[in-house]
């Protein structure tokens, strides 16, 4: 079978220190090679023996520090580098979404601009004719009125919408190899539901699509299988949830930095202490805690403080989803009953079959002061794994964090 | 829909092929050269007749004044100066514009695969319109000066095509040149400039001796074509065939020869610009 993108054994250097543009700098370098016999190897490889295929209409996400060859990587692909070593293939089409609205000049109206970059992109007039207006409604998707600006010179356009236009012609060249780099990162929020959208669309009509974002939410969302580089090699591979909890597990071990992905920090006021936090039926692996999907959550803590006894508090369990920190639930204890009375106590909490979707959860468990709506104490568990053991449970055609039960579809 | 091509062409024909494939982008690049340029000026399309007008002004007032003494035969100073003149601003303007064309494109080159040599190309074609309509004042100084028609003008187009395949040709090394030693930009805008005492362009050039004829030619293609401008424009006759014959081989090997060595190195545009 041929893959629609191969990459074997791939090699690229750059060159490191200064590199002369001037005839008058390389002249002198010239004699000194003579001179010395060899050259000063001052070679820099972005990447390093670089082996990958990806599957006809499959999505692979690219992540790793800046610097880590993924730039690099689709510019090989994308044809504009050639490899020092090793061999890149591409079959069919490629677009390249590292180049929004790179073609573009200033002076150029909205529609002068569409024929040049779509040219530029390998497109006919005639493929851009049939194209133009469904080019203008992407682009002006959610706004107001888009077609009123389309011949004016983009060198007025507002930053959002030149790189609008630019998105909307790339996306149009049907491509049969999509390649993202960060761009979603512009444009409204909008504007990236439709970007997200189109390419699901293209998803299914079997387009193969390269990604790269520091956007972990995005990997997850959207690709199949997740390429971790490092240093211009390969440090992890498999599926999103896993390469990209492995990548985050070392950025916060790296930084020693309290990752918990998207999900907003909360400051806990003080006076409480949160000892001992217990999950009851679930594996504690490497700092993980794994649950098993639609088990019991049964949660047990213990509190330490001085000022007792408090009557206005509450405590309570949020459950974040960690690649964008969308708070899944909040639930809160009672308002009665719940005072503390002692310097020491504990409290256990049990939901009986979660309902969580597999997937990286953030778990916080807090005390809170309910007259001044603070957090006296948190506690977070900033690695939770929801997973699913043996995968009947799980209904294929169910997205998203939460498991509605007894579902039933009927016609007529 | 233009596939992207798997193998990379390697032989010339392969070249000309993908280069083919692209000639929409190479149409459009073309224009997008000439809008740009005639977008925000005041003067517009006239600015095309503005420098070689004015140039042959001032030549026409050395040599009518006396400060020069020209033999041109027959013909009025003012319409030789001008059709020597025409020539030689595309020759001159085209070469310095396609000097910067690459690192005018940079953003283009990080960015997007196409065939690089369109760019060159298209900045050299870009130049045509000028001289097209700078051509329309010739046309006024002939019926001025009462020059007869002859069939030969015909070939005008043959001369210009092969002076835009050594334009092209000169175009694709410079460009390229310039991409990775930017002070090869500023070589270019200074010689070119005194390329024009060594070609016909004010003064027709007569050698005294036909071997220094024959290295002169060998040397500046521009003379035989700038020749053959005007004797099949003004003097209704078919240019010196043995000159030109030197010139279009030596226009299209350069043409070729650029061309080759300009794909095999493209690849390494992007990270070297």
């Amino acid at each position: 079978m041929k893959y629609p993108v191969e990459f074997c054994n791939v090699s690229k250097s750059f060159q490191r220190g200064e590199k002369a543009s001037l005839l008058r700098d390389a002249i002198p370098l010239i004699f000194k090679r003579f001179q010395k016999g060899s050259f000063p190897d001052k070679k820099f490889w972005a990447l390093k023996n670089l082996s990958f295929k990806v599957e006809k209409g499959e999505t692979l996400g690219i992540i790793g520090y800046n610097g880590a060859g993924k730039t690099t990587t689709l510019k090989l692909l994308a044809g504009i580098m050639k490899p020092n070593e090793g061999e890149v293939v591409t079959q069919g089409r490629v677009s390249c979404l590292i180049a929004a609205g790179a073609g573009f000049h200033p002076l150029f109206t909205g529609r002068e601009n569409i024929y040049l970059n779509g040219a530029i992109m390998g497109m006919k007039k005639k493929e851009i004719d049939r194209k133009f207006d469904s080019i203008v409604e992407f682009a002006g998707y959610g706004l107001y009125d888009y077609k009123k600006f389309i011949d004016t010179p983009v060198k007025r356009y507002s930053s959002g919408m030149f790189v609008r236009l630019g998105f909307a012609i790339a996306v149009h060249v049907e491509p049969e190899i999509l390649l993202v780099d960060e761009v979603l990162a512009v444009g409204d929020f909008t504007f990236q539901r439709k970007c997200f959208e189109y390419m699901n669309s293209l998803k299914k009509s079997k387009t193969t699509i390269v990604m790269v974002s520091h956007s972990l939410s995005h990997i997850v969302n959207y690709c199949d299988r997740v390429i971790l580089l490092r240093d211009g090699g390969i440090d992890a591979e498999g599926s999103p949830e896993k390469v990209v909890s492995v990548y985050e597990a070392e950025v916060s071990k790296k930084m020693n930095w309290t990752s918990a992905g998207n999900v907003p920090a909360s400051k806990p006021r003080g006076g409480v202490i949160l000892e001992k936090v217990k999950f009851k039926g679930a594996e504690l692996i490497e700092g993980c805690i794994k649950l098993n999907y639609l088990q019991n959550i049964e949660i047990k803590f213990s509190y330490d403080t001085v000022s007792y006894p408090m009557d206005d508090v509450t405590f309570s369990f949020t459950v974040y989803r960690k690649a964008d920190g969308l708070k899944c639930f909040s639930v809160f204890s009672d308002k009665q009953g719940f005072s503390i009375k002692n310097s020491k106590d504990s409290v256990k909490i049990i939901l009986k079959k979660h309902n969580l979707l597999p997937g990286n959860y953030v778990f916080d468990v807090e005390v809170r002061s309910l007259k001044a709506n603070v957090p006296l104490a948190v506690h977070r568990e900033r690695n939770v794994i929801v997973q699913n053991p043996s995968s009947q449970y799980l209904p294929s055609q169910l997205y998203g964090v939460y498991h509605p039960e007894n579902v039933s579809w009927f016609t007529g | 829909m233009v596939p992207r091509q798997e193998k990379k062409a390697e032989n010339l024909f392969e070249i000309l092929r993908e280069l083919f494939k692209y000639r929409e982008l190479l149409f459009k690049l073309t224009t997008r050269g000439i809008k740009v340029q005639y977008k925000q000026t005041f003067l517009g399309i006239v600015w095309a007749i503005f420098i070689p007008f004015t140039s042959m002004i001032i030549f026409a007032f050395i040599h009518k004044a006396k400060i020069i003494t020209i033999d041109t035969g027959s013909i009025p100073y003012p319409i030789f100066v001008y059709c020597g003149l025409l020539p030689w601003i595309f020759f001159a303007g085209s070469l310095n514009a396609s000097t910067q064309s690459l690192v005018n494109y940079a953003s283009l080159i990080d960015k997007i695969y196409f065939p690089r040599a369109i760019i060159p190309l298209a900045s050299v074609l870009s130049k045509v319109i000028d001289l097209v309509i700078a051509s329309i004042f010739l046309i006024v100084l002939m019926v001025i000066y009462n020059i007869e028609l002859h069939i030969a003008i015909l070939a005008v187009p043959l001369i210009l095509f092969i002076q835009i395949i050594f334009v092209s040709g000169l175009a694709l090394f410079l460009s390229m040149g310039n991409l990775f030693y930017r002070d090869i930009g500023y070589i270019v805008s200074g010689i070119v400039p005194l390329m024009m005492f060594v070609t016909p362009v004010i003064y027709p050039i007569q050698m005294g001796s036909k071997q220094l004829q024959g290295v002169m030619v060998g040397l500046n293609p521009m003379i035989p074509i700038i020749n053959a401008y005007r004797d099949l424009i003004l003097r209704g006759r078919l240019p010196n065939f043995t000159e030109l014959a030197i010139a279009v081989s030596l226009c299209f090997c350069l043409f070729f020869i650029s061309l080759f060595w300009f794909h095999k190195k493209e690849h390494l545009f992007a990270e070297n610009i």
